[in-house]
């Protein structure tokens, strides 16, 4: 492949991140408002409450008590919302590495709830017990590969429907399996997307093993062993992924 | 005058609930939908003075659910409260004929004044409605 062919692949690249990173950060953001808005009414429903217990009537000390815990819920959520949020952000500027796979794929959920919640479907993380499963990869890219993953089946998804990401011990590496049980939308921006999430998980080293054409599952391996990362068009190309059908 | 009929609809259960609270305790008579289906349903069974309704929203989204509010009520005074309106959503609801755009977090008494003036401009259009009629209606000489 020449130069400019790669540096193209390279530019495209980027921007489906940039794409990505800025989806995560405008979804987190709504999340964050949602989270004040509530807080601001608690504040403000506080505000209305006081001069009644000031002037001693039933309840209204017991009220202000229980205003005050759901303010804190809510500063909670956001707390927990931003912590998630700077782990996200600074894994943009994490080489590729040693990574403990649970915290990336639970990360890479979390991000992804709202879009979920939006689209009635819930998301669950199933993650093994014990033994931390160390994988060698670039962190950024295997949560954008969750993330798309989950995307791609939620277009598929029956309402009220649950989409399941798990992650299980292989003798190769750790294996990232997202389920809907519904197929995958049969039509060629679905199957593009799908040959782009592919191309995405090889690039950083990572294999496709299973594709939701009928089932509504993806399963892609992560590897322990390092592996140089390659572009879309090498040798790994192939070896499962799209085959541009549905 | 009488009370001030107002429907909330967000599917943050907790901001429409304290909402609620805070609005009745001010005197309005207010009834809350969780969702735009919800909320639609309700509209249609209950004359209301005007609407508050969120813009993003599972299932039927903010758009969706003004269009059909309207749809069976032309007059209907919808007001879109929102965390994440852009420039060009508000435009959208403008031109769909939502009669306010108002921006959360929205302090009480500025919430309060822009329903009565809803309420205001529906009574109005509904007197105007109402002449319109009796003018089609009313032998020629």
């Amino acid at each position: 492949m020449s130069v400019a062919a790669d540096t193209l692949n390279e530019n495209r690249m980027r921007e489906r991140e940039l794409r990505y990173f800025g989806r995560v950060l405008a979804g987190q953001c709504h999340e964050l408002v949602n989270a004040l808005n509530i807080a601001h009414e608690l504040c403000g429903l506080h505000e209305d409450t006081l001069p009644r217990a000031l002037e001693g009537q039933v309840g209204a000390v017991e009220k202000l008590g229980s205003l005050a815990r759901r303010m804190q819920i809510q500063i909670a959520r956001c707390h927990a919302i931003l912590r998630v949020l700077s782990r996200f952000a600074h894994s943009v500027d994490e080489p590729e590495g040693t990574y403990d796979a649970r915290e990336i794929v639970e990360r890479a959920v979390f991000l992804a709830a709202r879009q979920a919640r939006l689209r009635q479907t819930e998301l669950q993380v199933v993650l093994p017990q014990g033994g931390v499963p160390l994988v060698d990869y670039n962190p950024f890219r295997l949560q954008q590969a969750i993330h798309e993953g989950i995307e791609l089946l939620l277009e598929g998804v029956a309402q009220g429907r649950r989409i399941t990401a798990s992650l299980t011990p292989d003798p190769l590496g750790a294996e990232v399996k997202l389920e809907s049980g519904d197929p995958l939308l049969c039509n060629e921006a679905a199957v593009g997307r799908l040959a782009e999430l592919t191309a995405l998980v090889q690039a950083a080293g990572g294999e496709v093993r299973e594709t939701p054409e009928d089932g509504g599952r993806l399963v892609f391996l992560i590897p322990y062993g390092r592996r140089d990362a390659t572009s879309p068009d090498s040798d790994t190309v192939g070896r499962g992924g799209a085959t541009g059908g549905c | 005058m009488s009370t001030d009929r107002v429907l909330l609809i967000d599917d943050e259960v907790e901001f429409v609930e304290i909402l609620a609270e805070r609005l009745r305790a001010r005197g309005l008579e207010v009834d809350v939908a969780y969702s735009g289906v919800d909320g639609v349903n309700k509209s249609q069974a209950t004359k209301f003075d005007a609407v508050v309704l969120d813009l993003a929203m599972p299932g039927m989204d903010g758009i969706a659910a003004l269009k059909a509010l309207l749809a069976g009520t032309p007059d209907l005074q919808v007001m879109l409260l929102t965390g994440q309106a852009t420039i060009k959503t508000a435009m959208d609801a403008t031109r769909l004929g939502a009669a306010d755009i108002l921006e959360k977090p929205m302090d009480i008494p500025t919430l309060i004044e822009k329903i009565r003036d809803a309420r205001a401009r529906h009574a109005a259009r509904a007197a105007e409605r109402v002449r319109r009629q009796q003018t089609q209606e009313a032998p020629k000489p």
